[in-house]
């Protein structure tokens, strides 16, 4: 069940989720979020329920997770498991470099990606451990 | 990514829950789900806060969704798509029936099912539009 369409759709809204937080453009990198965002990570789950949670909680948490080393973020891979015409699980593979391009760390996650409203942003992501 | 432990944990769990929902039995039924329980439909997303909130809206909120001519019910199949120690992406499809076992509809859906504090539970679910 894989629309290609959407799944290349999908792959587009994480790569410039990617690059939106590495060039620290905070309006662009949120708007390629839905709220309610939700996170969850091995140790816990984190719902931003809404764009004002989102704008005054997000950088921080991001920091809290990355480090103070963390210089930008790569996506090594992604692979489309489920696409309909509104919604896709894309699982990718990032890893988070130092400003000398350190590898500092290389993480798993499923993307949900869906259409609301008409507009395309990810909805929701399950991280996988450090690999 | 398949610990194969894992999978087998989370699909007893999925398992478990259907039972639980076909016998009516609700207590049963919500201890199988973590807090905060998310569900990501095609159309909307249900954030559950708290086993209260859980009590006092996930079974109406269900048979709402579900339509009064619900019956039981039919976990069709089961793919683990990843899972390391402790979670684990499965995709399902499950069929709800009549009391005389006609098919009122069929979904496809991805749970999380993870582990947090020593204990299994679901923690979130991603579906798509009936097929």
């Amino acid at each position: 069940m894989i629309n290609k369409s959407t799944a290349r759709i999908a792959i587009g809204v994480i790569n410039k989720s990617i690059q939106m937080l590495n060039e620290r453009n905070t309006t662009e990198l949120l708007s390629t979020f839905h709220a309610p965002h939700i996170i969850i990570a091995e140790s816990q789950t984190i719902i931003y329920k809404s764009k004002k949670d989102l704008e005054n909680n997000y950088w921080d948490d991001f920091h809290r997770r990355a480090g103070e080393e963390w210089h930008h973020t790569v996506v090594d891979w992604t692979e489309p498991i489920h696409a309909t015409e509104t919604k896709a699980h894309i699982f990718m593979q990032f890893s988070r470099y130092t400003v000398d391009d350190r590898l500092l760390t290389c993480e798993r996650a499923l993307w949900v990606v869906n259409r609301q409203n008409g507009v395309w942003a990810a909805q929701a992501r399950s991280n996988f451990n450090t690999i | 990514m398949l610990n194969n432990a894992t999978a087998q944990i989370a699909i007893e769990i999925i398992t478990e829950n259907i039972r639980m929902l076909n016998e009516g039995n609700e207590q049963g039924l919500l201890d199988l789900f973590h807090i905060p329980h998310i569900r990501i439909s095609e159309t909307d997303v249900l954030i559950y806060n708290s086993r209260e909130e859980l009590e006092n809206e996930y079974l109406s909120d269900f048979r709402s969704r579900a339509g009064e001519q619900w019956h039981h019910t039919v976990l069709d199949w089961t793919e683990p798509i990843h899972a390391n120690e402790t979670k684990a992406h499965i995709f399902i499809q499950w069929s709800r029936y009549t009391q005389e076992n006609e098919l009122i509809t069929s979904q496809q859906s991805l749970w999380i099912v993870n582990n947090r504090d020593g204990k299994w539970g679901v923690q979130a679910r991603s579906s798509f539009a009936p097929i």
